[in-house]
This record gives C-alpha cells, sequence and structure tokens, in this order.
C-alpha cells in the first residue's frame, strides 16, 4: 500500500511545452505533417514587447525552451512552490488556434496526443498532473468529436477554448460543444491564447503591453461571461460550468451586478432567462486567481472578493512558469482567513474537478 | 555578524554578480558596479523570488519635447537589478525600487536588505 | 445646489440640425439620435419625460418635478459619419442649435460637441463656442477608432483644459462608422450592448493616463457620462501592477494609475449602483471616494431614474456632494450661465 499525502494545494493553471515543435507535429497526419511554414503559423511573433518571453527567467532548464523540462519543472512547481496537484493549459507557442478550421481540428487532436504522451504520460508517474482537451473552436462538429475522444480519459479535466472565437461564446453555433462537454461531465476553461485575435479594442489599439495586457483579455471575457449569461446557456445546459482563467476576478462582481440591473429593465428582450443572472454564477461559474489584484487597501480588495464570493468562485492558480507568477505561498494572503484560504487553494478545485483528498507520495515529498 | 569571502577581487569583475550562501536559504547577492561593490539579499520583497539572479540593466525616464508625446532615454546601465519574476527594478546601490514612492502598494516593503562588502588583501568580502 | 449632470438634448426633428448644415452634406441621413444598431425591447423614452425635446416642457420636468436647479445638458452626435465633412457639419450645425434653443434658457448648461477625428475643426469650434458663457465643457464620443490618449488628439485636451472645460465622453447610439462595441465579437442582443459598452470607457482611460495625458495636463479632467462609475475601477487595479512591472516602458507615467482617478469624474444614475448597500458603498470608494460621483438623470431616457419618484436608499454615496456639490466642484462655468 502505497503512502499518501493530503493534497494542500491545486494549481489550475501551468503552462508545458515540448522541447520542440516536432514532439506535437510527429501527432499530426498527413497532409498537414508537411505542411510549408506550419511553424511559422504555430509561433506567432508577438506583436507587444515579449518581456524575455513572458517567462519567469529562474524557469528556464539548461536545455530546451522554459516549460519543457519536467525535472526542473516539477523541482519549482512540487518543492519550492509546495504544489500538489497541476493542471496543464496548453496556450501561447505551439499552441496558436489556426485560421483554417481542418488544421485548426487537427493540430488541436496532435496537442492532445502530445500531452498524453508525455506530462501526462511519461512525465506523470508521480500522477500530478492532469491536462486540458484542447479544440478548434472554429470547427465545432471536430471539436465535438475531440471532446468526445478523451472524455473517459481521467488525466484531462476539463475542455479548452480560447479567447477569441470570433463571436462570443453565448451565441448558438458552439452549443453542441457545450453539449459534448456536459456529456463528459467535464467543465470549458477559456484561457486567452495567441494567433487568431486581432489587437483591436472597441475603441482602437493600444499602444503598449501594459495597457492590452492588463484589460484585453478581461474585456474579452467580460463579453463571454455576460453573453453565456443572457443567451441562457447555463438554462439549456443545467451541467454547464465554466472556467475563467487568467481574465481576473474583481471586475465580475460589479459587472454581474449591473448585468441583474439591466435584466430587471429589460428583461423582456430574454424571456428565456427565468433566473436573475448573478444566481447563475455559483452554479456554473468559476475564476482562476492569478494574478491576484493589489491594489492599495486591502480592504478594497477583501471587499470586492467578498461581493463575488471568491470563497465559493475563486481557484488557486500559479500561471507558472510566467513572468507574473503567483507563488502559493503568498498569493492569497492570510487576513483572508483560513476557511477562505482552503477553498481557494483546494476544495474549489476539488469539487470542480472531483478531485480526491489525498495522493499517492512521491519522490518530490521530504 | 560574520564575514564571508566571496572571492578574489578578479573573479568578480565589473557588471558581475555572485550569490553568496548566507543570512537566508536564497542568500545574498554581491554585485560590483563599475568597482564599488554592493550585497542586495537576494528575496524580493513582493513575492520572494530570487531576486539577485535578474538582469543587470539600467533603466528609463521620461523625456518630454514641447508639443510632442512623452519618450524615454535609457540610463543608469549596469546600476539596476531587476527581479527576475514580476520585473521590478531595484537599484543596486540603494537597494530601493526605482519606482516612486507613489506607484508602491502599502503591503509591500519597496526596499531590499542591504548588507557592508569590503576588500582586504584582493578578496571581496561580504559582512552578513 | 442640485444638479443635473447628464440630460440629453434632443431635437424636435432632423431638420433643426439638417437646416443647419449647408448642401449638398445636407442630404446624408442623420440617422436615429437614439441608434439604430442596438435597440431597447422597451420604448427608447421614459414615461415621465414627455415633451423631452422642448426645452420648456423638458425644464418643467426636470427642475420643476424632478428638482433640479441646474443641467447639463449634451446633444446626440449622431455616431460616427463615414463622411468626415458631413461629421464636422453635423458638429457644427448641432451647437449652434443647442446654443440657440436649450442654452438660451437660464437653467441649462451645454457641451460643446467635438469631432475628434478632425482635430483642426474641433479647435475652432472650442475657440467659437469657449467664451458662450453656458457651455461648461466639451464633448466627444465614446466610440472611435483610437483611443484618447493618442498624441494626435492632445491639442483638443490642451485647449479644453486651458479653457477650464472638462472632457465628457459619451455613448451616443449605434449604428454609424464605429467599430464593433464589444471585444469578442458582435453583440446579439440589446442588454448584450447595453452591460458591455460602458467598458469602453476603460480603453480611453488606460490610453489617457499611459500616454501621460494626465501628467502633462494636470488641470483637465475626463467625465464618463454612461455606466463606467460602476464597472471600471477594478481595471484599473491590474494597471497599477503592470506598471510597476513594466514601468521601463512608460517612465513618464509618474503615478500608479489609480492615483489618476482624481482627474476623472463618473456621471451615475441611480442604476449604476447595485442595491446593496455594503455594495454600492464598496462601489463609491473604488470610484474615488466621494469626489468623482456626479449625478446625471440621462433624461428623456428609459433609464432615467430622477431624484424624486424612485426613492434612492440612504446612502452615503448619495449625498448633497453627488446631487451637486462635486459638480459645482468639477465644472468652473457651472454657475456663470
Amino acid at each position: 500500500m502505497r503512502e499518501e499525502r493530503p493534497i494542500r494545494v491545486i494549481d489550475c493553471d501551468v503552462h508545458f511545452k515540448p522541447v520542440a515543435a516536432e514532439a506535437v507535429t510527429e501527432h499530426l497526419p498527413e497532409p498537414w505533417r508537411s505542411r510549408r511554414n506550419l511553424h511559422r503559423a504555430l509561433t506567432k511573433a508577438p506583436v507587444y514587447n515579449p518581456y524575455t518571453g513572458a517567462m519567469r527567467l529562474d524557469a528556464k532548464p539548461a536545455e530546451g525552451p522554459t516549460g519543457s523540462d519536467p525535472v526542473l519543472a516539477g523541482r519549482q512547481l512540487f518543492v519550492e512552490a509546495g504544489v500538489d496537484l497541476a493542471i496543464n493549459i496548453p496556450v501561447g507557442e505551439h499552441f496558436c488556434p489556426l485560421l483554417d478550421p481542418d488544421l485548426n481540428a487537427a493540430y488541436s487532436a496532435a496537442v492532445n496526443e502530445w500531452q498524453a504522451a508525455t506530462w501526462l504520460g511519461a512525465f506523470n508517474r508521480h500522477g500530478r498532473y492532469r491536462g486540458s482537451i484542447s479544440v478548434a473552436v472554429n470547427n465545432v462538429p471536430a471539436a465535438v468529436r475531440e471532446v468526445e475522444r478523451w472524455a473517459g480519459d481521467p488525466r484531462f479535466v476539463q475542455v479548452l477554448v480560447p479567447h477569441h472565437a470570433g463571436a462570443p461564446y453565448g451565441s448558438p453555433q458552439f452549443d453542441p460543444l457545450w453539449e459534448a462537454a456536459c456529456r463528459a461531465g467535464l467543465p470549458v476553461a477559456l484561457h486567452s491564447n495567441v494567433g487568431a485575435e486581432t489587437y483591436h479594442t472597441p475603441v482602437g489599439v493600444l499602444q503598449r503591453y501594459p495597457e492590452y495586457n492588463g484589460i484585453g483579455h478581461p474585456l474579452f471575457v467580460a463579453h463571454h461571461l455576460v453573453s453565456l449569461l443572457t443567451s441562457g446557456a447555463f438554462e439549456r445546459f443545467p451541467a454547464l460550468r465554466f472556467v475563467f482563467v487568467e481574465a481576473g476576478f474583481s471586475i465580475y462582481a460589479p459587472l454581474v451586478s449591473r448585468l441583474d440591473r439591466n435584466w430587471e429593465k429589460l428583461g423582456g428582450e430574454v424571456p428565456h432567462l427565468r433566473a436573475r443572472p448573478s444566481s447563475q454564477l455559483r452554479d456554473h461559474v468559476r475564476f482562476s486567481s492569478q494574478p491576484v489584484d493589489e491594489p492599495e487597501a486591502f480592504a478594497d480588495l477583501a471587499r470586492i472578493w467578498a461581493w463575488g464570493d471568491a470563497e465559493h468562485l475563486l481557484l488557486f492558480s500559479s500561471d507558472y512558469p510566467h513572468w507574473d507568477f503567483d507563488d502559493p505561498s503568498r498569493a492569497i494572503s492570510p487576513r483572508f482567513g483560513d476557511a477562505l484560504r482552503q477553498r481557494v487553494m483546494r476544495d474549489n478545485a476539488r469539487d470542480l474537478y472531483g478531485f480526491p483528498a489525498r495522493r499517492p507520495a512521491d519522490e518530490y515529498d521530504a | 555578524m560574520t564575514r564571508y569571502v566571496v572571492g578574489r577581487v578578479s573573479e568578480l569583475p565589473p557588471g558581475s554578480v555572485r550569490i553568496v550562501p548566507a543570512n537566508n536559504p536564497q542568500g545574498i547577492g554581491v554585485f560590483n558596479v563599475r568597482g564599488a561593490y554592493y550585497a542586495l539579499k537576494n528575496v524580493c520583497p513582493h513575492q520572494g523570488g530570487p531576486l539577485c539572479s535578474g538582469p543587470i540593466t539600467g533603466t528609463t525616464v521620461a523625456v518630454q519635447e514641447p508639443g510632442a508625446a512623452p519618450s524615454f532615454a535609457w540610463v543608469r546601465d549596469g546600476e539596476i537589478v531587476r527581479c527576475p519574476w514580476h520585473r521590478w527594478e531595484f537599484d543596486i546601490t540603494t537597494g530601493r525600487t526605482v519606482f516612486t514612492s507613489r506607484m508602491r502598494v502599502a503591503t509591500y516593503r519597496v526596499e531590499v536588505e542591504t548588507f557592508r562588502v569590503t576588500t582586504v588583501d584582493g578578496l571581496v568580502v561580504l559582512e552578513a | 445646489m442640485k444638479v443635473d449632470a447628464l440630460v440629453r438634448a434632443l431635437p424636435r426633428s432632423d431638420d433643426e440640425i439638417r437646416r443647419r448644415i449647408p448642401r449638398p452634406l445636407r442630404d446624408i441621413p442623420l440617422g436615429s439620435p437614439f441608434g439604430q444598431r442596438y435597440v431597447p425591447p422597451i420604448d427608447d423614452v421614459h414615461p415621465r419625460a414627455g415633451g423631452y425635446d422642448d426645452p420648456g416642457r423638458a425644464g418643467e420636468v426636470l427642475f420643476d418635478q424632478l428638482g433640479a436647479d441646474l443641467a447639463i445638458v449634451i446633444p446626440p452626435n449622431r455616431q460616427l459619419r463615414t463622411d468626415r465633412r458631413h461629421e464636422v457639419a453635423v458638429m457644427r450645425a448641432t451647437n449652434e442649435w443647442l446654443a440657440e434653443t436649450w442654452l438660451a434658457g437660464s437653467r441649462f448648461r451645454g457641451s460643446i460637441q467635438l469631432s475628434p477625428r478632425d482635430v483642426a475643426a474641433s479647435l475652432a469650434e472650442i475657440e467659437r463656442w469657449s467664451a458662450h458663457p453656458a457651455f461648461v465643457q466639451v464633448a466627444v464620443p465614446l466610440h472611435v477608432h483610437a483611443p484618447y490618449g493618442e498624441q494626435e488628439y492632445f491639442p483638443l485636451w490642451e485647449a479644453a483644459a486651458g479653457h477650464g472645460l472638462p472632457v465628457a465622453v459619451h455613448g451616443d447610439g449605434s449604428g454609424g462608422a464605429e467599430l464593433t462595441p464589444a471585444m469578442a465579437g458582435e453583440p446579439t442582443r440589446f442588454i448584450e450592448y447595453h452591460t458591455l459598452f460602458p467598458l469602453n470607457a476603460i480603453v480611453h482611460l488606460v490610453s489617457v493616463v499611459s500616454e501621460g495625458v494626465f501628467d502633462r495636463l494636470p488641470e483637465l479632467v475626463f467625465v464618463f457620462t454612461d455606466g463606467a462609475a460602476g464597472v471600471i475601477p477594478p481595471f484599473l487595479w491590474r494597471e497599477d501592477a503592470k506598471a510597476r512591472a513594466l514601468k521601463e516602458e512608460m517612465p513618464w507615467v509618474r503615478e500608479r494609475p489609480t492615483w489618476y482617478l482624481r482627474q476623472v469624474r463618473f456621471v451615475a444614475r441611480r442604476d449604476d449602483f447595485p442595491r446593496e448597500p455594503e455594495h454600492l458603498e464598496t462601489v463609491r470608494a473604488l470610484a474615488g471616494d466621494g469626489r468623482s460621483l456626479l449625478y446625471g438623470s440621462n433624461f428623456p431616457m428609459w433609464d432615467l431614474v430622477d431624484f424624486a419618484s424612485e426613492p434612492w436608499p440612504p446612502a452615503s454615496a448619495f449625498d448633497d456632494d453627488f446631487f451637486g456639490g462635486n459638480a459645482v466642484a468639477t465644472y468652473p462655468r457651472l454657475r456663470a450661465g
């Protein structure tokens, strides 16, 4: 009987890479594997200043790109940061959404094969990693098939969609994908990716990374959230759960409050909505914590977190190995109290993903 | 107060840094900035990152021409260390963040502990 | 003194504007002042707002029934027009019409409509009307093609600040040459559009702060008229963190982004606030404490909520500063007209 350890810290957002592009493309069938310029399409050059490739400088292994070495990742995540379980979300270089719907579907499948073979396979003897089913949102029938393909595999804990899909996610063309996720018993995670989107906001292009990175992704997620709520997606699919990753948390309670007020006056436009929008959040929506806001006064953060029910809606994430990584021991202030910290660091993710309370001890345990 | 031999003067040329295992698990970074030595605790006051292993660099200051959008000049090259995590810039010579006091967050100190460094008989010596 | 900081001054008909536009531009349709692309499922105009297109009858409602002492009017700019000359002509005609009608009375104050895509024409318009005692601010559309920190706009802010004119950024219907007003694609319903469009103010605010506009013009004040108070401020916390981390790209921004809220005002209607008292206090605190919130009815629109008819809950947010004192402090010209 193997020794066990309690699970205390679940990290809902880490980003692993292949050592080289071939580790993913070897899973691509022809004609795509030999497609010219595939690598360039998959490694979209950043438009904004990339700041060390958006990586923590001390997470670079001796060989290979940051995020490609399981030995270094294991030490930094499990030993130094004290993480017990980590969920991989494949976005960024090597994982950019592609404009061709067929190629995008084939490549998503290859990404999932690569995850299964490496970070969920050969690198996962300790069983601490979980993965996300990458799908092509510009090819919903293929995305549905991809969800069904991995549905029974317990290593994949969610369906992954990017922030840009050409239309907000409450739009009816995505319904079959949510239905498939529900049939598979899987939440849907939304995480920003690079590639298919432009940099236009509704009022033009912002000049610099600190401007766009600060508000761009939250503006996308704000739209998807309002779209899902007003379209009645959560009423059509009562089992549907969405996780908005790395999109902030503090902005959503005021926004959904505004939606509630509008619903009181404009509800005639959405007769299919039987429930007040804010009442749907607890059953259907979660947010990851990183980056935790740092307002001038802790009391302001505490009030917004109380308003947004962080205690039940927030999932700890580190965003390892990115530069704005949140250290698990520091990110959630002890001033929030033990009850909130425990739910955010562990219990909310356990409830959402069905994780156990304990895991086998392994070489990373003292 | 303990004295640590960091190394020979020739082993720590201008523009370089050496991490000394002293004072805390992440140690102390000893820098040579144009021939003068400085030592900073290798723990960023923000979230505890390994501050002294970050890039030794410069920073920017604003340049305002009348009638134009502001621009910048690159200054203090070699005098700044930037935390490899969240990129906070620290003045190596003082241990203070480069961003002004009004950009700080009340909950975080904006300076890192500094230590004394001397040279004795061709050796760099840290007191910590 | 009670000040209503947002009244939409609507002409009786398009003819009132068009006859002030020279031919052949006069023949181009203006589009509905209520917007044409995202259309509410209810009446555009509130039942209490009878006679809204007549300043005399509107004044009876606003001043006699609803209890305001002064009201600041913004006319519709009819969205962005495709023809730049037409857009400038509409701007000029609208300001003329406003001065001759609503501002001829004693208790209305006005906004100098600008067309920010034509800086020269807009500067001329500021010069044309800045001496008119009833104009207290300039007004620019929320939905434009480049955010307001961009250098090409700077002369407008410099002129406005120089004349003591705050800059009101107002959402103004839909159906012109604007970009898609929400981030992830076309909104499919009015409730979706109306919940989200106030967020676009954060793009302008981040742009203005990050380009150092507030540092260069310490007297400049931006006024966001549509729903921004409740939803915008937490976005700035992310900008504070980014500014600390990435300041080398913006060394001219001297303070953290949230510090610049002292140069921002938010016009707020009651439905911009949550119902629960504790959350209402949070909104007030995050928007810059007591100084930055200005009551505005949004007369005559469907989301009008007035002083008297629907009770405002007792709350420190709804104090004399909110209902008038902050407007008096914000608009140096308010009383002079």
